[in-house]
């Protein structure tokens, strides 16, 4: 019962949120000035028909909340409109894109958590150690790098410098896309990667001290054995928030990285749209990225309600 | 707990990267596969159809894939394409010679038909084609007989075959007339006679072209093109100089010489069709005032302006029309017109005659993070020298060219303008037309006049030696009374990894995939 | 360490302060036949592309790149902190009202809202730094907010209240000094999080105007030059990066030491 309560209830405020979200992107996009036919005309002189026709074609000169209800109407429908610059269905321009930021979002994930968690298994153990010490502060330095510069310098260090990868693109097949996307996911990694060694080693720490963990190494059971085992599982609700987050983020875009790597994904999409006044990509781009964040949110809830029996059980609010 | 398989995990992880590194594609300029070129462009094409795809990166595969019924040769005169000949049965109206037994790439018969239907679509609303303007003057195309095409015009317009030869591309009338708005999306593509045919055409992938093995003309030496578009000017660059780009056109004259520092790649330049000017909005304030406008041209280091802008791959604009336009109706005897060179106490001395003596300050719009930023910095310092103070007011590309197209607070504008076509025409009634002095037009100075306005006419039906002096004299008048400071003329250029040659790249043929060969065929 | 940790943000802050005046050139003095060029003894960092010298312009850019951040950081911090407050300690309609609203706000994606948003607004820096202390905001109330809560039904809070004092006094008097050491090292991490964010924005383009010394745009204006002269872009990154890690630490270690001694 908690868990449809808390699903009805996690719809209903999503059905909100997107709805402020695309008011407030589609009322910023039509108080902005200059339109799309700019965009399309570009700096090249134009006849008063042209100019007129596409102003027609995209509705430009009707009243703002009748375009936002023409436009909110297609789109209960499943119809978020045809992209201004490209001509294409706007939602075969986001499908076209997703794999690049899905796959970069995914790879992303897998080093950070690959990576992360046993980083901060480690330093939990060793707590106050030298080896500690270090790790700790170089995931500080990780996570005060610019996203922005940790690309570049890897683009620049290891496939222009070494060339050991491409510089640009996604690659077509699968073993192309995996070493294409190899350093933008690290460049990813980087910072996310430090969040999670922060938080693995934190939720590690504040497990020492409780009584199952002193029981458990009183029984006798090797050190690693314990840490691994009871830790982990311990901390595994936090990190879980923690990637859940990330995730969402990274699927939404990851700009920095997009950018610089020369990818054609959403980030990269939602870039050149803002500044194409190509409302229907805009709009699309924001709902479905609200749309990700609150799926995820609601998972990691779910996640909670699976993993720990007090949440399942209602004695926790939520 | 599976510690074993964690273990696994990282260390599969880590061993990754090297084995990625051990299969990722490192392309050698070797090999006899040479004849595929990687293309890369800066902004990515949106549309196979000029007309709703009229920018560079898109006409670049328009005119690989399309054929258009004339052509520019060297010198930038009309030249046989799909039409071999024509004649101009009265001053209005022109007959075209359809090219025999020529076929699309999906088999059908090129017919005069379809020839016709691609010119006439372009004054449809329906449409709303990009290139309607340069066919103002078109009233009806159509067909006649099954090998002649007869357009006529509203009015003479010796302009119509340069114009012709950018943007009457043929396609299928059965395509176009069942797309007017995506014709060329990367849903629909298109067809043509060209070159090359499309293979695949997606914004995010890339685009693919094979040669088109049963085309009319000689052969291009290369049979596969793929075209990728890189956003980033620096990414771009990494990715020619690591060889998993062959060739681009993204490269700007300023930063030459970042491009020509590459091992293993060249870069040709040509003069671009392109004018770089500053507007001077003669109805505004101080502006009104010749003396002034003249002292700001004295005042401005065009020669300076013109090293720090095109990197030494440009010249210097000594009158208001792009170079090859120059080149084409002046041939190498150019006109002196009238100057205003850069001298200091000649632009106090012009100033001290305005109402100004002491100069003035003004408020100036310019957009951030583009070549305006940089020019309208160098224009405020050389200003500054003689008083006049430009107080800057950054605002973002399109915010601020949504302003300049709505003719709100102009002044004194940089802009720089490229054009299609080695017409005059195509220029002059953007800078001095009455027409173009209203929002969404390009004349930002204001200048004009009735009087202009009919000189302006007379040109558009003047041929032979009678333009040149009417386009001399117009030159002359904005040379004296200084609406437009001219500034300089930027190359366009390309970059070519080894391997690969451009023989014979123009202004007039920027056909890149035909001109592009493999090195030594 | 703490040494060095003070050692690095009091010579940023002097830096800030004082950068443009203690600059050996011009940052705007452009030398175009020197062009890039590496570091000698005229040019400790070099010069750009331009020819102008990436040392003055470090330091005259200190200024914008610390500034800019610490607004942020105040405007989150005073925001959230008195908002998380008055809801935490008020609680009833307003605080449900307010807490649905931070809900919506976090679920956001935050990046994508201040892309479109300065995208469309464009004009000045100061709509990105005001829309940055915004974004970071609805965090922060949610922390405040719960640390209220636990303090508010404390004994000290309660025997204030019986007293009779004004609730606006036993807010800012009484609980507000017992979450300072959340305050604090929020704050620190909001000046972090702008001061890399803000670089970002820099980065595509849609920040300060091109020419401006500043670092982010250093790093992305001069990246062109990692074969003529690494350091101007890359100096810039360290700098960032060294000012980031030390205000992260000087928070982490401002907490702990104000978590020790001053509770209760």
């Amino acid at each position: 019962m908690a868990v449809l309560t808390l699903v009805a209830r996690r719809l209903a405020a999503a059905l909100v949120l997107l709805g402020a979200l695309s008011v407030i992107t589609y009322g910023l996009l039509v108080a902005s000035p200059g339109g799309p036919e700019q965009v399309l005309l570009g700096t090249r002189p134009s006849t008063p028909e042209t100019r007129a026709a596409i102003r027609a074609e995209y509705h430009l000169d009707d009243p703002f909340p009748l375009r936002y209800a023409r436009w909110l109407g297609d789109a209960v429908h499943g119809d978020f409109g045809v992209s201004i610059y490209s001509r294409e269905p706007v939602a075969d321009v986001i499908a076209d894109r997703l794999p690049v930021t899905a796959g970069l979002a995914g790879y992303a994930l897998l080093i950070t958590f690959a990576v992360g968690v046993p980083v901060g298994l480690v330093a939990a153990m060793g707590r106050g150690g030298l080896l500690d010490q270090g790790i700790t502060l170089g995931s500080l330095v990780l996570l005060a790098v610019p996203p922005f510069a940790m690309s570049i310098l890897l683009l620049y260090g290891f496939a222009v410098t070494l060339g050991w990868f491409p510089v640009f693109g996604a690659g077509e097949t699968f073993a192309e896309r995996v070493t294409h996307l190899t350093l933008p996911a690290l460049a990813l990694a980087a910072a996310q990667g430090a969040m999670v060694v922060r938080q693995m080693r934190a939720a590690a720490l504040d497990l020492a001290g409780q009584d199952f963990l002193t029981f458990a190494r009183a029984r006798g059971l090797p050190r690693a054995r314990v840490w691994i085992g009871y830790a982990l599982r311990n901390a595994a609700l936090p990190v879980l928030t923690v990637g859940g987050l990330l995730l969402a983020a990274n699927l939404t875009g990851a700009l920095f990285v997009e950018q610089a790597f020369g990818l054609h994904g959403l980030g990269a999409l939602l870039i050149a749209a803002v500044s194409q006044k190509d409302i229907p990509v805009v709009q699309a781009l924001v709902l479905f990225s609200g749309a990700i964040v609150v799926v995820v949110n609601l998972l990691i809830d779910l996640a909670y309600l699976v993993v720990d029996p007090r949440v399942r059980h209602g004695a926790v609010a939520l | 707990m599976k510690t074993p398989t964690i273990r696994a995990a990282v260390v599969a992880l880590l061993l990754l990267p090297v084995a990625a590194c051990a299969g990722s594609p490192q392309k050698g300029a070797t090999g006899a596969d040479r004849d595929t070129l990687v293309w890369a462009s800066s902004a990515a094409p949106n549309s196979l159809d000029i007309a709703h795809g009229f920018n560079n990166a898109s006409t670049t595969i328009q005119l690989a894939v399309l054929d258009t019924m004339v052509t520019l040769d060297a010198k930038g005169a009309p030249a046989p394409g799909l039409a071999t000949s024509w004649t101009q049965p009265t001053p209005d109206s022109y007959e075209f010679t359809l090219r025999k037994a020529v076929t699309f790439t999906d088999g059908s018969p090129l017919t005069a038909d379809d020839a016709a239907y691609s010119l006439s679509r372009h004054l449809d609303p329906a449409v709303a084609s990009q290139a309607a303007s340069y066919f103002t003057t078109v009233k009806k195309a159509e067909a006649v007989g099954t090998d002649k095409v007869r357009v006529t015009l509203t009015r003479p317009n010796p302009a119509f075959l340069s114009v012709a030869a950018i943007a009457w591309q043929v396609v299928p009338r059965k395509l176009a007339e069942a797309h007017p708005r995506d014709l060329g999306s990367p849903e629909v593509g298109t067809v043509g006679t060209g070159p090359f045919k499309v293979v695949k055409f997606s914004l995010t992938s890339g685009t693919v072209l094979e040669r088109n093995e049963s085309y009319w003309g000689p052969k291009p030496a290369l049979r596969r093109v793929e075209i990728k578009s890189i956003s980033d000017a620096e990414t771009l660059r990494m990715a020619v100089r690591s060889g998993e780009v062959d060739a681009t056109d993204g490269l700007n004259a300023r930063d030459a010489r970042k491009w020509t520092n590459l091992p293993g790649v060249t870069t040709s330049f040509y003069p671009g069709n392109n004018i770089a000017y500053l507007s001077l909005a003669v109805g505004n304030g101080p502006l009104k005032d010749v003396h002034v406008r003249r002292a700001i041209a004295h005042a401005v280091d065009r020669q300076a302006l013109t090293t720090l802008m095109t990197g030494g791959h440009g010249t210097t604009a000594r009158a208001m029309l792009p170079m090859p336009q120059m080149t084409a109706l002046y041939g190498d005897d150019t006109p002196k017109f009238p100057d205003h060179p850069f001298d200091l106490a000649a632009a106090k001395a012009e100033l001290a005659k305005s109402a100004y003596p002491d100069g003035f300050t003004m408020a100036v719009p310019y957009s951030s993070g583009s070549d305006g930023a940089t020019v309208m910095q160098a224009v405020a310092a050389d200003l500054a020298k003689i008083g006049i103070k430009l107080t800057m007011e950054p605002s973002p590309g399109d915010r601020y060219v949504a302003m300049l197209m709505d003719h709100k607070g102009l002044g004194v504008q940089y802009v720089n303008l490229s054009y299609g076509t080695p017409e005059p025409i195509e220029v002059l009634p953007d800078m001095i037309g009455r027409a173009a002095a209203k929002p969404q037009g390009f004349n930002f100075s204001g200048y004009g006049s009735a009087e202009l306005d009919a000189r302006l006419d007379a040109l558009s039906e003047a041929t032979g030696q009678e333009r040149q002096d009417q386009v001399t004299a117009l030159l002359t008048e904005i040379g004296e009374q200084v609406p437009y400071v001219p500034l300089f003329h930027m190359d366009n250029g390309i970059a070519l990894r080894d391997g690969f040659t451009a023989p014979g790249l123009s202004v007039w043929n920027p056909n890149f995939f035909v001109v592009i060969r493999p090195a030594g065929k | 360490m703490r040494g060095v940790l003070a050692g690095v943000l009091g010579l940023a802050i002097l830096v800030g302060l004082f950068g443009s005046h203690l600059a050996p050139y011009d940052p705007a003095t452009q030398d175009l036949a020197l062009g890039a060029a590496g570091p000698d003894a005229a040019h400790w960092l070099g010069t750009d592309d331009l020819g102008r010298d990436v040392l003055s312009r470090l330091l005259t850019g200190a200024g914008s790149a610390l500034l800019w951040p610490v607004l942020v950081a105040l405007g989150t911090t005073t925001l959230s902190t008195s908002l998380g407050l008055f809801a935490g300690y008020r609680l009833g309609w307003i605080d449900a009202l307010m807490m649905r609203t931070v809900d919506l706000a976090i679920a956001m994606p935050g990046m994508l809202v201040l892309i479109v948003l300065v995208g469309v607004l464009g004009g000045g820096y100061g709509w990105s730094v005001l829309a940055m202390a915004v974004l970071f905001t609805p965090g922060d109330i949610r922390v405040i907010r719960s640390l209220t809560l636990a303090q508010r039904d404390l004994a000290y809070a309660e025997a204030a209240r019986t007293l009779g004092l004004p609730p606006r006094r036993v807010m800012f008097r009484h609980l507000l000094p017992n979450l300072a050491p959340t305050v604090v090292s929020n704050a620190l991490l909001s000046f972090v999080a702008a001061l890399v964010s803000l670089a970002g924005l820099s980065f595509l383009g849609i920040g300060l105007p091109a020419g401006t010394p500043d670092w982010g745009l250093m790093v992305e204006e001069n990246r062109d030059l990692l074969d003529l002269n690494p350091w101007a872009s890359v100096a810039p990154v360290v700098l960032i990066t060294l000012i980031a890690t030390s205000a992260t630490l000087l928070g982490d270690r401002l907490f702990d030491t104000l978590s020790k001694g001053g509770s209760r």
